[in-house]
């Protein structure tokens, strides 16, 4: 699987927040996107999940243009908001019948992703008393229900402690060497770690960084 | 999108038995809310007497068969009480409102009469006396004076008619005689006319159109409960929906559809209760037209729900938190009731405020529910809540695109 995007800019009215951004990624890899709140990064990410629309660009998976394929795109791209993409009064299973069939339900619990992600620990927990971290695993859970090759998170630790930030590592870890691509937004530091590429949105501009594990030089950069 | 749907349902399912226990709460309040003010209503037209003073020369021969034949007149409804005062006691009781007017039978009136001649009655009252208008308390004023004047003067005509021919007692029995039969036939007009009401707006007597308000009043509060559950403030679940391919109209049907269901099901109860006690017991409407089944009842109704369900959505749709968005509804749904006569008869408002509330959609509502009662046409109401659930549901799906577009920024 390869992931082009190609001049790709966005205005809201006059301002311009993305740039003629271009980016090109492959299988097994993780791409992380950097930059200060409000940069457009979380625009980005919807933008390419088919949220939204951009202004002009374009972008291709294996070639095939995904904005004019909204429904191979939502096959091929798996997508986590920055929120609770999940119907609070509702338990963990129900959440997951949105996406998945019964049989699949079944099939992922008991030796697929769903058991990865250990969903069936709280699977009939209602959403509104589960944890962050269980939430978000809920939502990488019900994002991944068909087995997308492509991966977009936006911010997937933000707020979490430490023993679910390593739990959703280890699952991303999981998710890129079995040959899947991630493209991820963060601010944390065992998620750049986590990432192959780093790119820096500053002034709507997607730049190159090289990450060094140096959070000063990073700040710096941002 | 079936997957959404049934989802949707099963959020309004988890909720429903308090959603069916706060329509029976407001239920019974309103119930019990209708019943007292038709019991005062009905209490009021009872008490709704009209005073009068009879002063001046009231003893005199025969001119009881006039106060009597006011009473022929009166004797449906026994509104006119002619109280024997003098003019003194007349004239404080009308300055303290007890009395709405006194009139003064002059002196030698009687004895005036008995040659032919009827001396002008006097007639006293004042601009704020008793609550009745000007107009009325002329009309009132003339029967009481023609009536005494007349039944005095009939007499006395038939004394003279036959005193001629015959002796004393025996003219006088006759005179008696044909006197009574002269208030009884001429003079008592109480079958003469009789009353039938059209109702105070849309052909509906006061209990049935005061029925028709507070059930729309009764729907739209209990869409209130639903607010808990249609009120978003993450938008997430609906970006990811709609980058799986639901686009925003297909959520807000499939929300619509499940906040409707919910209302039906929670209607029909009530529903089927109301018009089964219709068709058994007398409800205290007058115009009620019961219809064959509860379930005609029932299906004639739905697109008063339908309305009330887009109308909800589009509230929850605009509004971003719990508070503000049960504010709003509350608050709507009162002003709108208030507005379209729902609260108190429309007659009361302004012309202008009639004619705004003939086209707001509770206005219609109202139209509506009371078409259903007395069995009139439905067909265009029908038509227009299933205009006005158009266009709120349209309201509602554009606020979904506009906030998906907002938030993505």
């Amino acid at each position: 699987m390869k992931l082009e995007i190609r001049n790709l800019n966005k205005c809201f009215k006059k301002k311009q927040v993305l740039k003629d951004i271009n980016l090109t990624a492959e299988s097994g890899k993780c791409i992380g996107i950097l930059g200060s709140n409000g940069c457009g990064k979380s625009t980005l990410l919807s933008i390419l999940a088919g949220v939204q629309k951009c202004t002009e660009g374009e972008f291709f998976c294996d070639g095939k243009d995904m904005f004019r394929n909204p429904r191979l795109r939502s096959e091929l791209i798996g997508y986590v908001p920055q929120g609770t993409p999940l119907i609070e009064e509702l338990s963990a299973k129900d959440n997951l019948l949105l996406w998945y069939s019964r049989e699949e339900l079944e099939k992922e619990l008991s030796q697929g992703v769903l058991q990865l992600l250990g969903i069936d620990e709280f699977l009939r927990v209602p959403v509104s008393k589960m944890s962050g971290g269980m939430k978000k695993r809920l939502s990488i859970g019900c994002a991944v229900s068909k087995h997308p090759p492509v991966l977009l998170l936006d911010e997937p630790s933000a707020a979490l402690d430490l023993a679910c930030k390593k739990d959703i590592a280890a699952y991303l870890n999981e998710y890129k060497k079995s040959g899947g691509l991630l493209l991820l937004t963060t601010h944390d530091s065992m998620e750049l770690e986590l990432c192959d590429q780093w790119y820096i949105i500053k002034d709507g501009v997607l730049v190159s960084y090289e990450y060094d594990g140096n959070t000063d030089n990073l700040l710096n950069n941002l | 999108m079936s997957r959404y749907l049934l989802l949707q349902l099963k959020r309004i399912f988890r909720i429903l038995p308090l959603l069916l226990c706060v329509a029976l709460v407001l239920t019974i309040s309103l119930t019990c809310v209708f019943s007292n003010v038709i019991e005062f209503n009905n209490s009021g037209t009872e008490n709704a007497r009209f005073r009068f003073g009879l002063c001046g020369e009231i003893e005199g021969t025969y001119l009881d068969i006039g106060l009597t034949a006011i009473k022929q007149i009166d004797d449906l409804k026994d509104t006119l009480v002619l109280e024997k005062m003098t003019e003194e006691e007349a004239a404080k009781a009308v300055k303290a409102n007890e009395i709405s007017a006194y009139v003064v039978i002059p002196e030698n009136f009687a004895h005036e009469a008995y040659y032919g001649n009827i001396l002008p009655i006097k007639y006293v009252t004042d601009n704020d006396s008793a609550g009745i208008t000007p107009f009325l308390k002329d009309e009132l004023t003339e029967i009481i004076s023609n009536a005494i004047a007349y039944g005095l003067q009939s007499v006395y005509g038939t004394y003279h008619a036959t005193s001629d021919y015959m002796d004393y007692d025996s003219s006088t029995e006759l005179m008696n005689d044909m006197s009574i039969e002269y208030v009884e036939y001429i003079i008592g007009r109480a079958d003469v006319y009789s009353v039938t009401e059209l109702g105070i707006s849309d052909n509906l007597d006061f209990a049935g159109y005061f029925f028709c308000g507070i059930s729309v009043l009764l729907l739209m509060l209990i869409s209130l409960p639903f607010t808990s559950v249609c009120i978003r403030w993450d938008d997430s679940l609906l970006r990811v929906l709609s980058s799986q391919g639901l686009s925003p109209l297909r959520q807000t049907l499939c929300e619509y559809c499940s906040l409707s269901a919910g209302m039906i099901i929670i209607y029909t109860p009530l529903c089927l209760c109301i018009a089964s006690s219709a068709l058994v017991t007398d409800i205290g409407i007058d115009t009620l037209i019961t219809t064959d089944s509860p379930l005609t009842a029932f299906m004639q109704s739905l697109p008063v729900i339908l309305m009330i369900s887009a109308l909800t959505l589009f509230i929850c749709e605009v509004s971003r938190e719990l508070i503000s968005g049960v504010l709003a509804h509350f608050f709507l749904t009162i002003s709108l009731c208030y507005v379209s006569g729902c609260l108190y008869p429309i007659f009361v408002f302004p012309e202008s405020v009639q004619k705004l509330a003939a086209l707001l959609p509770t206005g219609i509502a109202r139209s509506h529910i009371g078409n259903c009662i007395t069995q009139d046409e439905t067909l265009g109401t029908a038509l227009g809540l299933l205009i006005y659930c158009g266009v709120f549901f349209a309201l509602a799906w554009g606020a979904r695109v506009y906030r998906l577009r907002k938030s993505r920024r």
